[in-house]
């Protein structure tokens, strides 16, 4: 329902015409991860049908290896080439330079030259980030509302390298903000270098029953893949204790990608908007808007948000849109940097 | 001594268990944590061995007829992949057995490969292991997406269910919840083993004394052994090398596809690419570990499930680590006991030399001094309860100057019990002899 | 003789091009059933690979997999399996780029001293599995797998908090080693035989090393004193013992010398490429190895054969996908077919030549003495 609101409210901005390609280059794992590639595969295919582009879509080869080659196939064929992660970012800097007629955009990373004072690294070179500790703000918010035992679960999937950490400190932040005294119960599942930690579904549910065995009530996860292991930890233990726990999903609206199944534990999704990015940058392309450097997709443009899809926060909405309209107001100030 | 020698089997075994429950009851006391002998701790070990154990079992089929299986990572990618879309198809029974199949087609490729054409049983092992990732990818990218899945993972699936066992789950509880020294950690951990124990996790128990009934109890088994030690003189006796061979290869894929179904129906409820994690490595650790038996490999797999189950539980909102560091103590006990012990053993009057008179006199002739020559003999004497001592006073050091266990410790300490444990126990173990050399029919 | 030869030529050449056929058809059936065209699939392939920029990439991609293949090689050659080229190489890249980026050096020295420190760590880790071999008895499968899992989760994880450069930054990583500490590429020696290499792509330097390496592995595994103790003490430890070889020695130093190159792995990445170790950096490397090692049956050439098919096999995964001709998983069925299909023909090409000189050599004995049929077979059982 809140999707559909976001998606009418889009289409009453101005769309162009383009009849170029868009080389869509996601990261290892590519199409079909229900979350953060499917999100920007589903901007694509906006643009696809309501711009009138053509599309490419690749991933590299399962060891990451040929992501700068790549991009320049892309490169060859496209007007606009998006890559889809952080990881993209040195490459895309170097076929960028040498591709000097064809846009590239970079999900998840600013592409600013910070020793130079922040200015974009190239004239052709966009960054896509997103505020997600805003929108996890509010569906820490949403938790502790809806909290009955005091204490909450966060899931990350890989510590050690900053970004999920974020997503930690927003939620922390929301359910502070409604209750001081509520207990948040943090735990990553591997630490950097070891990313299996976005693929451990198996090891994601036993932490989220032991959290639920220390009292938590609701869990939310940024853990990419391992997420199908909280659901079915929520079911699970809802089922056989008899009362009710839940999960929070993430990037995309896992209520309507998880599984019928799972349904009814899935409180809210912490939404991370890169099909808005990657449609709308595909629209000021189309336009002849590009502009070099970073777009922040936050909660003023909603880039980020929470999910209402099964109607389980609708008597809070409403504390949720005011706590939204303090963060855009800048009443409340989400941390963004990770502690230490 | 002798009393104790005179006890049943059973008995001792029970002594055994008592005196480590009594050795974790004491560590966690000192450590300050409950969580070495809670429910979480054996629940959490059966579930995470299990698919350690039935792929660990899948080895032992594989090297007693002796062909390596260096492959069993990639038959349980086939298992994960069978076993979810069995279940998907047929329920979560269907799914166990598709799973099974789909090892066993795996093992079938590896006998075709090993037995038939005499390749390299490492060689055809790594060959699987590469085409096992990617078929499974492009099975899914054919087959799941129209079911709700993607290329990357399948629809969710049922598992096979629990059950909790009536009385005696209360009754174990109830003393748990005493909170005595020693009784009610040994009701804790009896307790998460008849709580909510899945049925997958109860047919894999029953799958060890399975295995070691049918290989060291039958005359098939006698056969399929007859392989692995000495095929020429089982091939002048009758037995069919090449068939027992297939059989054991076979049923270790079979095993091997049942631990993917296991990771796929009961840990996760869905296949997802990269799962099973090198849990088929591992599986041959514990296999060495367990010197090629049924309950050794369950020793093995327990060996990972249980630090692994503690390290998934090991936090809460002050953070994690503490019942992780405690198994640093739980660590230095063990190698103190293996000092005190390899001291009573090695260097005892009447020890038996390491060098033999003629290896000592051959030494002599190679110009080495007979002081060097009775250091080394010394060392052999005395350095396994040296090197487990000192090994003991550093993990010690580390137990006493840390608060907690750091992040990366628990993802670790498995594998580096493994080696302290292999470094200790290498000489002892006894491989089948006639493992990874190939048999030629008719050959002299 | 002139029979014998050719059909010895014949011999060896079947075996690749039974496994190649094989793939072929085995890959052609896979596409036909996921509905892509095969004709059009391996001439997208051909026509890519065809280009001077793909064939840079073909060679930047194979160096570093016959670095891998020579590392497992030597393993190989002694009779020991070192599947811990993977954790060797990752760790010791990661201590390469630490180190490299912690210091300023003049160009060759600083390029010298990152490449030392790769080769050191690699072959400190190897050999640590070498002396638990034969100190201890630890099977070094075993072991090298323990210590893979030691090497990338225990002492990078912990020791990574500290050598990241930029905490904030979304890809951290070690800092980025500075300009005296990267090697030059080769495109200027590649442009005297081609046109101008276009679209960035640049010949990593490592190439000219890895060809250095497969000259070196070949003339002192089949030409010198040690290549011939190595050998033999792989076949036979008991007879090379008698023979006064140490084998206890000889592992070590085959795991120590197994190590130091697997150290390399990296260096085309670390020294060419992104020149720091961040979350990007490329893994799994050294189980590839082990495929080029086995397809190129533990030969220099043959290991930069493997090393080179695997590459152009890599390289065509990308043009296939944008073109959408077919899916990329091919490119991995094809290899795994290949890989599976060669080691079974070389098995069989083997036998038919065991008997083929079983059967020559009873021929040419036959008049002069009846018992050498006896013994020649039993020789070759």
């Amino acid at each position: 329902m809140e999707e559909d609101a976001m998606e009418e409210e889009d289409a009453m901005e101005e769309v162009a015409a383009g009849d170029f390609n868009v080389g869509l280059t996601y990261d290892i794992g590519g199409r079909g991860d229900q979350s953060f590639n499917d999100s920007a595969a589903a901007g694509l295919d906006r643009a696809k049908a309501e711009i009138g582009v053509t599309g490419s879509e690749a991933e590299p080869n399962a060891d990451g290896s040929d992501r700068a080659q790549l991009l320049q196939l892309q490169a060859d064929n496209s007007a606009l080439v998006i890559a889809v992660g952080f990881l993209f970012a040195g490459d895309v800097a170097a076929v960028a330079a040498e591709n000097p007629e064809v846009n590239f955009a970079v999900v998840d990373d600013a592409m600013l030259d910070f020793d130079n004072g922040g200015v974009p690294i190239g004239d052709n070179i966009a960054g896509l980030t997103f505020a997600e500790e805003q929108g996890s703000f509010l569906v820490g918010a949403a938790a502790a509302l809806k909290s009955e035992t005091g204490t909450l679960g966060f899931i990350g999937g890989v510590g050690g390298f900053g970004l999920i950490e974020k997503f930690e400190d927003g939620f922390t932040a929301g359910a502070q903000a409604v209750n001081p005294d509520i207990v948040v119960i943090p735990q990553y599942i591997t630490v950097a270098p070891d990313f299996d930690g976005f693929f451990a579904a198996d090891r994601a549910q036993e932490i989220a029953l032991t959290m639920y065995d220390q009292g938590a009530d609701i869990i939310y996860h940024a853990a990419g893949g391992s997420g199908a292991g909280l659901f079915e930890a929520a079911k699970s233990r809802s089922e056989s204790s008899g009362s009710q726990v839940w999960a929070i999903g993430v990037d995309s609206d896992q209520y309507n990608t998880a599984g019928a199944d799972f349904q009814p534990y899935i409180l809210t999704s912490m939404l991370k908007r890169v099909d808005v990015s990657v449609f709308e940058i595909t629209n000021a392309q189309a336009a002849g808007t590009f502009t070099a450097g970073n777009t922040v997709y936050d909660l003023s443009v909603d880039g980020v948000g929470y999910s209402t899809t099964g109607g389980y926060l609708d008597d809070i909405v409403d504390q949720l849109e005011a706590f939204k309209a303090q963060i855009i107001a800048g009443e409340i100030e989400v941390p963004t940097a990770p502690a230490g | 001594m002798t009393a104790w020698k005179t006890l049943p089997a059973w008995a001792r075994w029970a002594g055994i268990a008592a005196i480590g429950v009594f050795v974790l009851a004491v560590v966690q006391q000192v450590s300050g944590t409950t969580l070495l002998t809670s429910p979480n701790a054996s629940g959490g070990m059966l579930r995470w061995s299990m698919p350690i154990l039935l792929a660990g079992l899948g080895g032992l089929f594989s090297e007693r007829v002796g062909v390596v299986n260096i492959g069993l990572e990639g038959m349980m990618i086939l298992g994960t992949w069978c076993g979810a879309m069995g279940a998907f198809e047929f329920g979560p029974w269907g799914g166990l057995l598709c799973g099974l199949i789909g090892g066993a087609l795996g093992g079938l490729l590896h006998a075709v490969a090993t037995v038939q054409f005499g390749v390299d049983h490492i060689i055809s092992g790594v060959a699987i292991n590469i085409l096992a990732p990617g078929l499974a990818r492009f099975l899914s990218d054919r087959f799941f997406p129209q079911r709700g899945g993607s290329i990357s993972q399948s629809p969710p699936v049922d598992g096979i269910g629990d059950f909790t066992v009536p009385v005696l789950s209360d009754a174990f509880a109830a003393v748990d919840d005493l909170d005595l020294f020693f009784i009610s950690d040994v009701a804790g951990l009896l307790e998460g083993a008849v709580t909510d124990l899945r049925w997958f996790t109860l047919l894999g128990l029953l799958m060890v004394p399975f295995s070691a009934w049918l290989l060291f109890k039958t005359r098939i088994g006698l056969r399929m052994r007859i392989c692995g030690e000495n095929p020429k003189a089982g091939e002048s006796l009758g037995v069919s090398i090449y068939g027992h061979k297939y059989l054991g290869v076979i049923i270790s894929g079979a095993f091997a596809g049942l631990a993917g179904a296991f990771i796929v129906i009961e840990l996760t409820g869905l296949y997802r690419g990269g799962q099973t994690n090198g849990r088929g490595f591992i599986a041959l650790a514990a296999l060495i570990f367990g010197n090629w038996r049924a309950g050794g490999v369950m020793a093995g797999a327990m060996l990972f499930g249980y630090p692994f189950a503690i390290s998934l539980s090991d936090f809460d909102a002050s953070g994690s680590g503490i019942a992780t560091r405690a198994l640093l103590l739980l660590v230095v006990v063990g190698l103190t006991a293996f000092a005190v012990y390899a001291y009573r053993r090695d260097g005892g009057l009447g020890a038996p030399a390491s060098v033999t008179d003629a290896e000592l006199s051959a030494d002599l002739e190679r110009g080495l001094t007979e002081s060097y020559v009775r250091s080394v003999q010394g060392f052999a004497r005395w350095g396994n309860s040296a090197l487990a001592g000192g090994l003991a006073i550093i993990i010690l050091a580390w137990y006493l100057l840390t608060e907690r266990a750091a992040d990366w410790v628990p993802n670790t300490m498995p594998y580096a019990l493994v080696l302290i444990v292999l470094v200790f126990a290498s000489q002892s173990l006894k491989m089948p002899a006639a493992i990874g050399q190939p048999f030629r029919k008719g050959e002299t | 003789m002139n029979t014998p030869l050719l059909r010895r030529v014949l011999l060896a050449l079947a075996a690749p091009a039974l496994a190649a056929a094989f793939a072929l058809f085995v890959s052609s059936i896979v596409l036909a059933l996921s509905g892509s065209s095969w004709i059009d699939t391996y001439s997208e392939m051909l026509s890519n690979a065809s280009k001077l920029e793909t064939m840079v990439d073909i060679l930047n991609r194979a160096t570093p997999l016959y670095i891998a293949g020579v590392a497992v090689a030597i393993g190989f050659k002694m009779n020991l399996f070192n599947i811990g080229v993977e954790g060797q190489y990752v760790l010791a890249s990661f201590m390469a780029a630490w180190v490299g980026a912690s210091v300023v050096l003049p160009g060759p020295l600083h390029v010298g001293l990152i490449l030392l420190t790769a080769m050191v760590v690699g072959g400190a880790w190897a050999g640590l599995a070498g002396l638990l071999k034969v100190t201890r008895g630890v099977n070094e499968v075993i072991a090298t797998i323990m210590l893979n899992f030691i090497a990338i989760g225990g002492i990078i994880a912990a020791l990574l908090p500290r050598a990241i450069e930029d905490p904030t930054a979304a890809n951290q990583g070690t800092a980025v080693i500075a300009e005296s500490g990267w090697l030059p590429n080769l495109n200027g020696i590649l442009e005297l035989v081609t046109r101008e290499i276009t679209k960035g792509r640049r010949l990593s330097g490592m190439f000219l090393i890895a060809i250095i390496l497969g000259v070196a592995y070949h003339v002192i595994v089949n030409r010198s004193r040690f290549g011939f103790d190595l050998r033999s003490s792989g076949m036979n430890p008991m007879a090379a013992r008698a023979g006064g070889v140490p084998p206890k020695r000889m592992i070590l130093v085959a795991m120590l010398a197994s190590g130091a190159v697997a150290g390399l792995i990296g260096m085309p990445e670390i020294l060419s490429d992104s020149h720091s170790y961040d979350q990007g950096f490329v893994r799994g490397l050294g189980f590839a190895g082990i495929a080029v090692a086995l397809l190129g049956r533990n030969t220099a050439p043959g290991m930069a054969i493997a090393a080179l098919l695997f590459g152009f096999l890599d390289t065509s995964s990308a043009p296939l996908q944008v073109t959408g001709t077919a899916s990329p998983e091919i490119v991995v069925i094809m290899q795994a077919t290949i890989l599976l299909t060669a080691v079974i023909a070389y098995e069989v090409v083997n036998r038919i030549r065991q008997t083929d000189e079983v059967r020559r050599a009873a021929q040419a004995t036959e008049s002069a003495d009846p018992a050498a049929d006896v013994a020649t077979a039993g020789a070759s059982a």
